[in-house]
C-alpha cells in the first residue's frame, strides 16, 4: 500500500510499517512539518523500491515487520550507498540491544509507539535540516574537489606541452639523441613499474626522462658530432650538457619540469659519489634520475657510435651489472634484469635509425 | 486493568486536530485489523507456539497503542514479554483479559462515534 508516492511535493518522508493504521496516523503528523508530505508503505520491499527510485528527506520504518526487519531494511538502504538520508527506526522503549545494533546499522534515531506528535516533529525538523547541512557539505567538497582535479589537469596539460616543445627541440638539434631519449624514457618507465613506483611517479618519470639531455642541444657540433672517442678537455666540455640542461630548465616551476631537472641535472651521478656534476651518493641522488642512469647507460651502450660498434645485449646486461654497487643501486639493477624482455621489445620498437656521423 | 484508561483521544485528537471523522475512521480501522490480530492470536496459543504469541501480540500492542486503546496495548505488552522470556506464565489467562478489553475497547469506538452524529 502507498499513499501519495507520485505527488510533486519535493519534501518527502517515507514510513514504512506493516500496520495500515500506523501509517495513517503517521502521514497524519508528518503533514504538521512544513514542506513534507509522507510516502507510506505497509511493504518493506515496495519502500525498499520506491527508495531506490526516488529521494527523500527522512525515513521512518518499524522494527517488527513481515518481509524484512526495520534493521534489516536500514542494511539494505545503506548498503545502496545512501548515507546521507536521516533514518528513525520505531522500536519497543525497552529494547535497548536492538537500538545498539541499528545505530550500528546506520539508523539515526529512535522513537516508541505510541509516537508523540510534538516530539515527532522536533526531532524529524532536526533530522532534516541536518540531512540539508551533510548535502550542503558534500556539494561544496565535492565542488572543490572538482575545481582542484580541473585545475590540476589544466596544469599537466600545460607541463605535457611544454615537455612536448623541449622534446621537439632536441629532435630538431639532433635526431640520435631524440630517440635515444625516447628509449631511456621507455626503459625508465619499465624499470620504475616493476620497482613498484604509484602510477603517479611511474608516469611523471616516464615523462620527464623524455629531456634528460636537454642540455645537449647547447653542445658544439664538434662534440656532439665527432666522430671518434671525446678526448681530454672534449670530455670535459660534453659533461656540461647535465649544467646547461639545469640552467635551462631552472625557471621552470610546475611539478613536472621540477621533476625533469632533477634528472637532467643528476642522471650522470654514481651510486658509489663518484658521478658529476655534484658526485652525489646513494640516496642523496634522485630515485628518478638512479633508474634513469640504468636506462641511459643501456641505451648507450646497445647504440652504434661513431667510433664503435653497439654493444651485444648480453655484453650490456653484463657491464651494468658489474656497476651494481658501485655506479648503480643495486635494487634497479635488479628491476632493470627483471624487465629485460620488456626492454628488448622497447628498443625493437624505438631502434637506432639514424646512421651516426662519420 | 486498573486505571488504564480503556481509549485515551487526546492524543489522536492533537495529531487530527479537528478532523474527528478522520479520527473515527482511524478507530475503525484499528478494530477490524484488531478482530484479525485477536484470532492470530488465539491460534497461536492453541498451538502453543510462543514465537507466534510474541509477534501477534507485539503486533497488537503496537496498533492498540497508536490509537490510544491503552488497556489492550498493556495486555498485549505483558504477553510479549512473557512469550519473549519462553514462558507460558500467565499468558492465558492475559488473553482472555485481552479479549475482554478488546471488547470494552470496541464500545468505547462505538461510542465515540456515536457522539460525532
Amino acid at each position: 500500500m502507498n499513499s501519495n508516492a507520485n505527488s510533486a511535493t519535493p519534501n518527502k518522508v517515507l514510513v514504512v510499517d506493516d500496520v495500515q493504521t500506523n501509517l495513517t496516523v503517521f502521514a497524519k503528523v508528518v503533514g504538521q512539518i512544513p514542506e513534507t508530505e509522507a510516502v507510506c508503505f505497509t511493504s518493506a520491499k515496495e519502500a525498499l523500491q520506491w527508495a531506490s527510485q526516488n529521494e527523500c528527506v527522512l525515513i521512518i520504518v518499524d522494527q517488527s515487520m513481515p518481509e524484512l526487519s526495520g534493521i534489516e531494511f536500514i542494511d539494505e538502504v545503506r548498503g545502496r550507498g545512501n548515507s546521507y538520508t536521516p533514518i528513525v527506526m520505531i522500536t519497543g522503549h525497552s529494547e535497548k540491544e536492538l537500538q545498539r545494533e541499528a545505530l550500528k546499522r546506520g539508523a539515526s534515531a529512535f522513537l516508541g509507539k505510541p509516537v508523540d506528535p510534538v516530539s515527532f516533529v522536533s526531532l524529524a525538523r532536526n533530522l532534516i535540516q541536518l540531512r540539508g547541512a551533510r548535502l550542503e557539505t558534500m556539494a561544496k567538497a565535492g565542488a572543490a574537489h572538482a575545481d582542484q582535479q580541473s585545475a590540476t589537469e589544466a596544469l599537466f596539460a600545460q607541463e605535457r606541452n611544454t615537455l612536448d616543445a623541449l622534446v621537439k627541440i632536441i629532435d630538431l638539434r639532433d635526431p640520435r639523441t631524440g630517440d635515444h631519449c625516447r628509449r631511456v624514457a621507455l626503459f625508465s618507465e619499465a624499470i620504475a613499474s616493476k620497482m613498484g613506483l604509484s602510477m603517479i611517479e611511474v608516469t611523471q618519470l616516464a615523462q620527464a626522462a623524455r629531456i634528460h639531455d636537454i642540455g645537449k642541444v647547447s653542445m658544439p657540433d664538434r662534440i656532439l658530432n665527432k666522430p671518434s672517442r671525446l678526448l681530454g678537455e672534449e670530455r670535459e666540455a660534453a659533461k656540461r650538457h647535465v649544467a646547461d640542461g639545469t640552467q635551462f630548465l631552472a625557471g621552470f616551476t610546475t611539478p613536472l619540469l621540477r621533476a625533469a631537472a632533477d634528472i637532467v641535472h643528476s642522471h650522470h651521478e654514481r651510486f658509489d659519489g663518484t658521478g658529476y656534476p655534484a658526485k652525489l651518493a646513494g640516496p642523496a641522488i634522485p630515485l628518478s634520475a638512479r633508474i634513469v642512469a640504468v636506462a641511459d647507460t643501456f641505451s648507450a651502450l646497445t647504440s652504434r657510435r661513431p667510433w664503435r660498434e653497439a654493444a651485444s645485449v648480453s655484453i650490456a646486461v653484463e657491464q651494468i651489472e658489474k656497476e651494481s654497487g658501485f655506479g648503480f643501486e643495486p635494487k634497479i639493477v635488479g628491476a632493470f634484469r627483471d624487465v629485460m624482455p620488456e626492454l628488448l621489445d622497447i628498443r625493437a620498437e624505438v631502434p637506432d635509425l639514424v646512421p651516426a656521423a662519420r | 486493568m486498573g486505571d488504564t484508561p480503556i481509549l485515551e483521544i487526546s492524543r489522536l485528537e492533537e495529531i487530527f486536530e479537528d478532523d474527528t471523522a478522520g479520527i473515527a475512521d482511524l478507530l475503525e480501522a484499528a478494530m477490524g485489523t484488531g478482530a484479525a490480530n485477536q484470532a492470530t492470536l488465539r491460534d497461536a496459543v492453541a498451538r502453543r507456539q510462543l514465537d507466534e504469541v510474541m509477534r501477534a501480540a507485539h503486533a497488537i500492542k503496537g496498533s492498540t497503542a497508536n490509537i490510544g486503546g491503552n488497556e489492550v496495548a498493556a495486555l498485549a505488552a505483558r504477553i510479549e514479554d512473557a512469550a519473549r522470556a519462553q514462558t507460558w506464565d500467565g499468558i492465558e489467562p492475559a488473553t482472555i483479559e485481552l479479549d475482554q478489553a478488546y471488547e470494552r475497547l470496541r464500545e468505547a469506538v462505538r461510542a465515540y462515534r456515536a457522539g460525532l452524529s
